[in-house]
């Protein structure tokens, strides 16, 4: 078996005319940061408005004061 | 220096500017934000995008979601921060709202971002192996979060 190495963007020709050219290599890694682009573009689209109707713990039963 | 951003024109000064060194996935061309506060939509604030005023993200500390929240920081993540025992780190959430329905809100503990104060470097960083995902949603974290609150109180 011959096992070649080869890079994004990177070829290996077979013959004469079949030129092999490395495109993309999608590993889990890669899978993982897609999704994250997906949400982060998600977030980036929502309005001002749309927070105002979201609850989160009430700051003062944390004991932490963030208010000004 | 005032700048024109997503949430309107603020004022930022150069020791609040963070630097994400690699952009934040999505949006890798940038490189400066800065965290801005809303009144109107407190305790949410905006990482907001000081060259691209059509980018800001809402953004919470993920504390006030998941009260039990925690994470370790690879070594790698830290050498990227730069970050030194001593340094100071603030951590953000992205919050997604999707169709703009307020009850729908997820928060991506999966993903938080990560800031060196001392340095203001910053880094969406990834908790790969850990128990968190990219959406979960406020209201069912809250419940939980106010369960373990009562506990607590009653201990």
């Amino acid at each position: 078996m011959l096992v070649l190495t080869r890079k994004v963007g990177e070829s290996f020709i077979i013959g004469d005319d079949i030129e092999v050219v490395v495109l993309k290599i999608e590993g889990s890694e890669v899978k993982i940061y897609k999704k994250i682009v997906e949400e982060n573009l998600r977030a980036s689209s929502v309005s001002v408005d749309s927070l105002k109707g979201v609850k989160v713990i009430d700051q003062d039963r944390r004991g932490t004061d963030q208010t000004p | 220096m005032l700048c024109e951003t997503k949430v309107g024109e603020v004022e930022v000064s150069e020791s609040k500017i963070l630097l994400f060194e690699r952009g934040i996935p999505g949006f890798e061309h940038l490189r400066k934000f800065t965290i801005v506060e809303l009144e109107q939509t407190r305790p949410f604030c905006w990482l907001v995008s000081l060259e691209d005023p059509n980018v800001a993200l809402p953004v919470v500390n993920p504390w006030l979601v998941r009260v039990d929240y925690s994470f370790e920081l690879s070594e790698a993540d830290r050498e990227e921060l730069k970050l030194e025992s001593s340094d100071e780190i603030d951590v953000w959430v992205v919050v997604t709202i999707p169709a703009d329905v307020p009850g729908e809100a997820t928060v991506n503990l999966f993903a938080p971002i990560v800031v060196n104060k001392s340095r203001n470097l910053a880094k969406q960083v990834l908790l790969e192996g850990s128990e968190y995902k990219l959406r979960h949603r406020i209201s069912e974290e809250l419940q939980r979060s106010n369960e373990i609150l009562k506990k607590m109180q009653k201990e």
